[in-house]
């Protein structure tokens, strides 16, 4: 299975280096070993067959004079003899150890003329006409070669496993780097920074070549949203300036006809006109607020007064309509423009005003969590079918129960342009009851203010 | 009064010329935003009505030229960008007023009306009074007759807007903006509302209505019955 994470890449390839390198080094450390240890198998082998051709011409006596005539030899190599006869008693050989077990035994553990004790290993045969003949090499040569591949080794596990992680970290590093940049890129873009590009490092690598056919799609989408926005605002334009002509003289038209009939079919058309004039100027109004433009007059606001200060204002009619308004307020500021925010929140009381019946609760709140603040107005009117809190934020839509109240179906359009101007967004919280929709913005820093509730009536001083 | 209208639409220039002429206005009409200039040391007006978008010299200058010469006079400022944006760049530009076509004409009217008035009703007053309402703005308190009325902050606002533009019509978009801080029309009744409490606390023993509703207009309060 392949890692879905540079993280898990890193381990994966570090993981398989390790274990290519202990398996490398097993090899390594077994066939040296192996062919040291033949080697000294076979020269005591030899030197047994020597030693028993020469007992089964002259008996183990002869046996005896030969091993201590080769102990005697001034270059005796390394190798020790032990001669026993067949009740076991010792007849020749220096070598001081118990007799290891009859064949080859490889850890034989004996004391070297200079009292240490040291490993050999050994060929314990038996000679003709009885007693037997133990021939050993000292295994000191293996077990230092042994040492040499396992230090050799650990070292170069050490420093492949380093390398493996340090080098598949460092890829990682860079990988990682670029693609934050990336991301930082379409974070940029998304956020409303449309003639932002992929950053090019002019290498003609592999991101280089990634970013340039982002890049190409980038000014596809720019050239094409720039065409929409230009059809769109020029639609509206060429729409709205024969309207507004119209309607000036429908106007004067009516004044005109003071006290006659025809007076009443002139005042509807004049409505009907500033029914289409009002759609157009959402849309546009829409657009304005999607391009993002409108972040240059952000100032740092109070949200709780700003909250408080709109639900003051819809007190009479909310009240009027048979409904309650209360806030809950928490300090906070956030980075907007007062005039957006108060639109969008005006938008969301009108909706609960306008859909729920009377006796609703409606209930405006401003909570501070962490480095969000999330405005919410929430009712426990009949709410929102959970399959279509998805789709209230779009443009045009109205749900089948609304149908019959006056409106374009731009209300919560604007709310999530509101939002998503202020760097936030606007989403429906699934409730039990009623509708309750949160605007999440990024807060401001603190505010001195201490936290205030108000119910209905009692935020509205006397004066 | 004289009034200065800066406009390039000559469709849009006759309605207003023909409506404001016949509530008694003299209207100076440049189509040219250069022209206009060259034509406010000709003649005095109390009132500039400027179209932001015209040949020559752009409205939004025209405004920062005369605010830089010391010029004090009243600009209403028309706008076909009917944008969030437009609105504060006319304010901050040295406008007094703003409204974006298409504008109802009552709206045009009740504006220009505002705005001549603007220097006699001194912006520094601190009561204000209609017929028998008296608004202290010091102590905060409003009196009809002479009996004290309980007013909360956004009727005593409410009634200040109205009291400050005596005898002249207040549309309900004046009203949203100056007493909500609403630059747009919300879809519920929120002035109606608000105008029909204040007007029940104001009338509450009295014969006389203080608070006339002049159908498709707005609202406004008398001097006299």
């Amino acid at each position: 299975m392949m890692p879905r994470t540079l993280r898990g890449l890193i381990a994966v390839t570090g993981l398989a280096i390790g274990v290519l390198t202990i398996a490398l080094g097993g090899a390594t450390y077994y066939f040296a070993n192996k062919s040291l240890v033949d080697e000294l198998n076979t020269r005591i082998a030899v030197e047994s067959r020597s030693l028993i051709a020469i007992g089964a011409v002259s008996g183990i006596d002869g046996v005896a004079t030969a091993v201590r005539a080769r102990e005697a030899a001034p270059s005796v190599g390394n190798l020790g003899y032990i001669v026993i006869d067949r009740r076991g008693r010792h007849l020749a050989g220096a070598l001081r150890a118990p007799v290891p077990p009859p064949g080859y035994w490889d850890c034989m553990a004996y004391l070297r003329a200079d009292g240490r004790q040291s490993l050999a290993q050994s060929l314990n045969s038996p000679l003709p006409g009885g007693g037997r003949l133990v021939v050993a090499a000292d295994r000191t040569i293996v077990n230092e070669a042994d040492g040499t591949v396992i230090i050799l080794f650990g070292t170069a596990f050490g420093l492949i496993l380093l390398f493996g992680f340090g080098g598949a970290w460092l890829v990682g590093r860079i990988v990682r780097g670029r693609l934050d940049r990336m991301a930082t890129t379409a974070d940029a873009i998304m956020a409303g920074d449309l003639a932002r590009r992929m950053p090019l490092t002019g290498e003609h690598g592999e991101f280089d070549q990634l970013s340039t056919v982002i890049n190409r799609m980038l000014d596809r989408i720019e050239v094409l949203l720039e065409n929409l926005r230009r059809i769109s605002t020029g639609v509206a334009h060429d729409i709205r300036s024969p309207l507004s002509r119209a309607r000036g003289r429908l106007e004067v038209l009516e004044a005109s006809l003071a006290g006659l009939p025809q007076r009443d079919a002139v005042g509807s058309s004049i409505r009907d006109i500033d029914d289409v004039l009002d759609l157009l100027r959402a849309l546009l109004g829409i657009s304005e607020i999607e391009g993002f433009a409108v972040r240059k007059r952000f100032v740092r606001l109070d949200l709780g007064a700003l909250v408080e200060d709109v639900a003051d204002g819809y007190r009479p009619v909310v009240e009027a309509a048979g409904m309650m308004i209360a806030t809950e307020i928490e300090a906070a500021a956030v980075l907007g423009d007062p005039a957006l925010l108060r639109r969008a929140l005006a938008n969301l009381i009108d909706n609960a005003i306008l859909y729920t019946p009377p006796g609703t609760h409606i209930i405006a709140r401003v909570a501070l969590r962490g480095d969000i603040v999330a405005l919410i107005v929430r009712d426990d009117g009949p709410g929102v079918p959970a399959h279509e809190r998805e789709n209230i934020f779009s443009r045009f839509v109205r749900l089948d129960s609304s149908r019959s109240t006056p409106g374009h179906g731009l209300g919560l359009n604007l709310v999530a342009a509101v939002a998503s101007a202020h760097r936030g967004r606007a989403r429906a919280l699934p409730t039990e009851r009623g509708l309750a929709v949160e605007l999440q913005l990024p807060a401001a820093g603190a505010l001195m203010r201490t936290a205030s509730t108000s119910v209905a009536g009692s935020a509205a001083g006397s004066v | 009064m004289n009034i200065l209208l800066l406009e390039d639409d000559r469709t849009a220039a006759d309605h207003i010329r023909n409506g404001l002429g016949a509530l008694g206005h003299d209207v100076l009409w440049f189509s040219d935003g250069a022209d206009a200039y060259a034509g406010l040391d000709d003649t005095h007006c109390d009132l500039a009505i400027v179209d932001r978008m015209v040949p020559g010299l752009d409205g939004l200058s025209l405004v920062g030229r005369m605010r830089a010469e010391g010029r004090t006079t009243p600009v209403l400022m028309l706008t076909a960008l009917g944008g969030v944006e437009d609105r504060v760049a006319g304010l901050d530009g040295g406008a007094d007023d703003y409204l974006a076509k298409p504008f109802a004409f009552v709206e045009l009217v009740a504006r220009v009306n505002a705005l001549i008035r603007r220097p006699t009703a001194s912006a520094d007053a601190t009561v204000l009074r209609a017929n028998d309402i008296e608004l202290n703005l010091i102590r905060r308190e409003a009196t009809r007759g002479n009996r004290t009325i309980d007013l909360q902050q956004r009727e005593f606002r409410l009634l200040e807007q109205l009291l400050r533009n005596v005898d002249r019509v207040v549309t309900k978009t004046m009203l949203l903006e100056t007493v909500w801080n609403f630059d747009f029309d919300p879809r519920t009744n929120v002035v109606e509302t608000q105008v029909s409490r204040l007007r029940t606390k104001l009338n509450e023993g009295f014969a006389h209505n203080a608070i006339q509703t002049v159908r498709g207009s707005g609202y406004m309060v008398r001097s006299s019955i």
